[in-house]
Formats: structure tokens, C-alpha cells, sequence
């Protein structure tokens, strides 16, 4: 197995998703990706990542939901969770707003549209913590 | 196809029902393509799918809207002699997407492979980072995702293939 660290990106739009894992692959980092809070949780049984890249809105699961239950789990608590926060503050038809997520047991955020470069900052600060 | 042969994919998955609003025009007019795409963003139209392509001086623009959408494109353009009577529509539509497509030309192939056996027209096709994309009629959409599974194998935990919500900007 590679020594490089290992982060999981889950998000329901694929662009994203390999927009992050491209940018992500680029630093050295071993990426994997899935596509919904249920199939993140499979992949993380499979191989547990060092830091997870959730987005919220997700079929099945959503990302709040994989991330407390990963959080209350003592075997996946110490997997770093960065939620990405797709929904604005004028998006008022849904459940989902960025108050919920500042509830949530996660360790980082960042806003939708993403930064990339932001991002890597946010993953190398938490990496290095 | 046996098992061996068949490309492990990350997923499909296909959108609700689109309309496809075409528009055809010259490179000389003043751009009606333009006044569109300013009306979608006055009434907060989302466009899931843009194509555009060009054959001399001849445009040919198609943009993908959901079914609710459409009445905000018609009553609107009859105010607008540019636009009325040269947008037609294609109706019962929807958006079908492979990912990730790793520039695989075999995911283009397989694909229209997988839908011409069983006789699903394409209408419109983009690509993206990840996705390729086609355009196709709604009710042959779980149809397509089974001739598909014959060419593709995908993930255990597949998330589903229809979209379970939407997001909608309310506000500006």
C-alpha cells in the first residue's frame, strides 16, 4: 500500500468530485471517490481515508448525517471531515442551511463555489494539525 | 459482452424531465441566442445542458431546461419578434450521464452500442470533466440504464440513477 495520505471525496456531482481528486492527485495525495453518503460509508469500511471531503446535499445519505455518524463511531472519529457547503443562505426550499452545518461534529468547512486552492490549504492545515 | 470486457464506471445517472428549447440563426443577426440566455437568467432558468455548434455562418443553439421551466421561456418571448417563432421545442426529454468517462473513447462507444440494440435515439451529446452526457428521451430511461449495465459495470453501492431531490434558487 502507498504511503501517500489517503482522502475520500464524496460528492453527488461528478465534475466536482474529479475537479477535487485531479487537483487533490496533483499534491500526492491517493484519492478515492464516491458519488453518496451510502457508498462513502462502504469505502471508508473498506480502506478508513485520513480526511474526508464531504459534500452535504447527497442522495441516500446526506453529508451531515455520514458525518455525525462517523464522529460518534470511536473507530472513525479521528478521520478529518471537510464539508462542503453547497447551499446559500437564499436557498430557503430545503432543509439544508449553513446554520445545520455549523451544528455538525465537522472539522472544516468550505463554501460552494469551491477555491481549489483554498481548499488544499484548508486539507494541509488540518493534515498537519 | 462477457464480464472481463465490460468498463468498471463510477455511475450513470439521469436527470427529471427537460424540455430541449432549439434556436436557429444567422451569424449576421443580432444575436438572439443572447436575448435567451439574458431571459433565462431574468427568470432564474436554470440550463442543465448547452449545445452550440456552427456550420458556416449558421447557428444552431439547443438548451435544456426543466419541464417547469418552459412556460417562463414562451410567454416571455412573445414579446420578443427576435426570438417568437424560431424556438421550437422538443418535449419529454431527459439527460442521461456516464461518469467518469477518463477520456475513454470506449465509454462513447459502448454507449451508443448499448443504445442503438435496443433503439434509443440520441439527440444531443457533451462531455465534461467527467460526465458524458446524452440527450434522449425520458421514457426510455431506466431502459437505457439496463442496456447500458451490459457494457458497464458498476460500483456495489450505486447511488441512485434518479435524482431524489432539487435544489432551486428562490432569491437572488
Amino acid at each position: 500500500m502507498s504511503d501517500k495520505k489517503f482522502i475520500l471525496v464524496v460528492d453527488d456531482d461528478p465534475d466536482l468530485v474529479e475537479s477535487v481528486a485531479m487537483k487533490l492527485e496533483s499534491e500526492q495525495y491517493r484519492v478515492e471517490k464516491a458519488y453518496d453518503g451510502v457508498e462513502a460509508l462502504e469505502k471508508i469500511k473498506a480502506e478508513k481515508p485520513a480526511l474526508l471531503v464531504l459534500d452535504v446535499m447527497m442522495p441516500r445519505k446526506n453529508g451531515y448525517e455520514l458525518c455525525d455518524e462517523l464522529k460518534k463511531d470511536p473507530q472513525y472519529k479521528d478521520i478529518i471531515v471537510v464539508l462542503l457547503t453547497a447551499v446559500a443562505d437564499s436557498v430557503t426550499s430545503t432543509s439544508y442551511t449553513h446554520m445545520d452545518g455549523k451544528t455538525t461534529l465537522a472539522d472544516d468547512f468550505i463554501p460552494k463555489p469551491i477555491d481549489l486552492d483554498k481548499l488544499l490549504e484548508i486539507i494541509k492545515d488540518n493534515m498537519e494539525a | 459482452m462477457v464480464e472481463n470486457d465490460k468498463l468498471r464506471i463510477g455511475g450513470i445517472k439521469y436527470s427529471g424531465g427537460i424540455v430541449q428549447a432549439n434556436l436557429n440563426y444567422t451569424a449576421s443577426e443580432t444575436d438572439p441566442g443572447r436575448l435567451l440566455f439574458r431571459l433565462f437568467t431574468v427568470q432564474k432558468i436554470n440550463a442543465s445542458m448547452i449545445t452550440h455548434n456552427t456550420k458556416g455562418d449558421e447557428i444552431y443553439l439547443s438548451c435544456c431546461v426543466s419541464n417547469n421551466d418552459r412556460q417562463k421561456i414562451e410567454y416571455p418571448i412573445e414579446g420578443y419578434d427576435t426570438l417568437k417563432n424560431r424556438i421550437w421545442f422538443r418535449e419529454e426529454l431527459g439527460l442521461l450521464s456516464i461518469f467518469p468517462h477518463k477520456s475513454r473513447i470506449h465509454v462513447l462507444g459502448y454507449t451508443l452500442k448499448a443504445f442503438s440494440n435496443v433503439e434509443i435515439p440520441v439527440y444531443a451529446m457533451a462531455t465534461s470533466i467527467s460526465a458524458i452526457t446524452f440527450v434522449t428521451r425520458y421514457q426510455f430511461m431506466e431502459k437505457a440504464v439496463e442496456a447500458l449495465k451490459s457494457y458497464f459495470i458498476l460500483p456495489d453501492h450505486h447511488t441512485p440513477f434518479k435524482p431524489e431531490f432539487h435544489v432551486k434558487q428562490i432569491q437572488p
